[in-house]
């Protein structure tokens, strides 16, 4: 009797923990809706999160022309969808939002996104779009003039966001918990 | 004996001072859309006087700066360093999320190239020419 009831306990725990446990901060609220600009068969397009409603949507904020924690991030993200098989790989999508758009048009977004992957989407906006999605993603950026001529820098939060197919935030991933294997493991736990 | 007692002092002046060693170099590959990009290295001074790294030039882009990107509470700052101090008997690296070349101004996409010529230039040591290879990126 006692070790049923243990079993009970043991497999309650386990169900438990597999429904809490994931591998960075766990969130577990709606989405902020956002709509952005995309391009598409070389022209722009309106780009939102809603529209990829019943997928997994990782989202990542950056610019490109930052030489090292971004390419690091969609790299994280490219290895993360080849550790998937390939029905769960078409229900993720990868979205990389620019928080430069002075220089990030959507056609260099896109560009940009899609050479890590062809699947990846690649967004931009004007700013007050985009602070409004930083603000309700607990993201923050800002423009750093270089004191060398034109170019500038862009502190940026590198967080990975982990959407569910339902359209809730679930996790976020700082950049010390950016590990393929770990993000992979989340995507078939919300799948 | 006067000439032998020269010899053994240019043999010590040559001894003398920093000796600078470049490894495992290597440039990140981005997407040719991408303007920027960055190089990572191992520099170790074998020599028993600190040298300086105070400049960087290539021949791919308008520029290349000495950087470092610093995690603060989440956010990720990169900032222009104008030198780094290579201690003797010490290596310095850079690496991704730390000290690294950040090259501006893209001339042409380096993933075309394999190879970028990369100059180092130390206070002492003078000019260091590295051809560093262009790590592809895994797509």
């Amino acid at each position: 009797m006692m070790v049923r009831v243990w079993l009970v306990i043991a497999s309650l725990l386990t169900l438990f923990s597999c429904d809490q446990k994931f591998n960075g901060i766990v969130k577990d609220e709606p989405a902020k809706e956002f709509c952005l600009t995309g391009w598409k068969e070389g022209k722009e397009t309106e780009v939102c999160l809603s529209d990829f409603k019943g997928k997994v949507v990782l989202i990542f904020l950056g610019y490109t022309h930052c030489p090292d924690v971004c390419p690091m991030a969609l790299q994280v993200l490219k290895r993360t969808v080849n550790i998937l098989d390939p029905k769960q790989r078409e229900k993720v999508q990868v979205l990389f939002i620019s928080v430069d758009p002075e220089r990030d048009t959507p056609e260099i977004a896109q560009k940009y996104a899609e050479f890590f992957d062809p699947s990846f989407i690649g967004v931009t906006g004007p700013h007050e779009k985009l602070k409004e999605i930083t603000k309700a993603y607990f993201a923050f950026y800002r423009k750093v003039d270089q004191e060398s001529g034109k170019d500038y820098l862009v502190d940026h939060t590198a967080y990975i966001y982990l959407i569910d197919p339902k359209g809730n935030l679930k996790v976020i991933y700082p950049s010390r918990k950016q590990k393929p294997e770990l993000i992979a493991e989340d995507i078939e736990k919300v799948l | 004996m006067l000439r032998i007692l020269l010899g053994l002092l240019f043999v010590t002046l040559a001894l003398a001072g920093p000796r600078i060693v470049v490894e495992d170099a290597w440039v990140r590959s981005v997407p040719p859309v991408s303007k920027t990009t960055a190089a990572f290295m191992r520099i170790r001074n074998e020599g028993d006087e600190p040298d300086r790294l105070i400049g960087v030039t290539t021949s791919i882009a308008e520029r290349a700066e000495i950087h470092e990107t610093v995690m603060d509470k989440g956010v990720m700052r990169m900032r222009r360093v104008e030198s780094l101090t290579i201690p003797p008997g010490r290596t310095v690296v850079l690496k991704p999320m730390g000290k690294h070349i950040m090259i501006i101004g893209l001339k042409e996409s380096v993933d075309q190239v394999g190879k970028v010529r990369i100059v180092l230039i130390f206070e002492k040591s003078g000019r260091i020419v590295v051809e560093t290879p262009v790590r592809p990126l895994e797509r």
